[in-house]
């Protein structure tokens, strides 16, 4: 995410993310417990944001994931806000459940190498890479 | 000096450890390794859980080959500093991830011609002692990417 910090240059640029030692040097964060797959989490999360982005008012999300980004966008739906999605250079070939999630929910949807445009359908976009080299096809 | 790089996982990676020690006694030559979360201290090669990154990225380069773990960060740390990287990825089968991503990063390095894949630890003394050569100039096509992302952003604060 810190590597897309210059693309957002110039705007208030707030995050939301869990609690790690990385996290914590953020300028404006707002840090959760790593919710995984706790639905008790996931509920709490859905609440936090809700007051969030009344407080916020956000004009965009972006995110590379992981499962963190499912509550944002749900929120951001109910707030009409869009969403762009980078699916995490970790996934090659095979596609995250994150990502499939987000490949319905996210109004702008990129995967980080070529090998798996062929596992989402045609809004998955490849349009470079913060790992691999593949030109744009 | 090899350098061993098991990343921020939270499950063990025993079977590099214990690779990286046979090394270190078979061969004599200098061992670092980055334990991480792993539990199983090395016998015979120097160690350490997490150092700044900048550190490590320092005992990176004055490594002559860098053993990691198949996460993405350590790959990309790896291709960074331009050392011959031989890459080994955890498998859930020896309960060392979730599931088996890292084979496909693993693969996806070595088609790409950046590193070697490891993936049975009886190969990892020939891997180092011959290491696979160096991706000169690896440089990630980022620009576009960034380019993409700004422009959603141009778009949606001209909306506003």
């Amino acid at each position: 995410m810190l590597q897309l910090q210059e693309a957002l240059a110039g705007h208030e640029v707030f995050y939301f993310c869990y609690e790690a030692d990385t996290t914590r040097r953020l300028d404006k964060a707002y840090l959760v417990p790593n919710m995984a797959k706790n639905p008790i989490e996931f509920l709490k999360n859905l609440l936090r944001l809700h007051r969030i982005f009344w407080r916020e008012r956000p004009d965009l999300i972006v995110s590379t994931g992981a499962e963190i980004a499912i509550p944002v966008i749900l929120v951001g739906k109910l707030f009409r806000v869009p969403a762009l999605y980078i699916e995490c250079g970790a996934q090659v070939v095979r596609p995250s459940v994150t990502g499939r999630v987000m490949y319905w929910l996210a109004d702008e949807f990129y995967v980080q190498w070529p090998e798996l445009l062929q596992a989402y359908g045609p809004k998955a976009r490849y349009s470079g890479s913060l790992i691999d080299e593949s030109p744009i096809p | 000096m090899i350098y061993v790089t098991l990343g921020t996982m939270f499950l063990g990676f025993d079977r590099l450890v214990e690779a990286a020690d046979a090394i270190a006694v078979d061969t004599g030559e200098q061992v670092i390794v980055q334990l991480g979360l792993s539990p199983r201290r090395p016998a015979h090669c120097a160690w350490f859980d997490f150092l700044p990154h900048a550190s490590c990225l320092e005992i990176q380069r004055h490594a002559r080959v860098i053993v990691g773990h198949a996460g993405i960060g350590t790959a990309m740390d790896a291709l960074q500093v331009q050392r011959p990287f031989v890459i080994v990825p955890r498998l859930k089968r020896y309960n060392e991830h979730m599931n088996d991503h890292q084979m496909e990063i693993a693969e996806a390095v070595e088609r790409r011609g950046w590193g070697r894949m490891v993936v049975d630890m009886a190969e990892l003394p020939l891997a180092c002692a011959v290491p696979p050569e160096v991706a000169e100039g690896y440089a990630p096509n980022k620009a576009p990417l960034l380019a993409a992302v700004r422009k959603m952003v141009d778009r949606v604060a001209e909306g506003r």
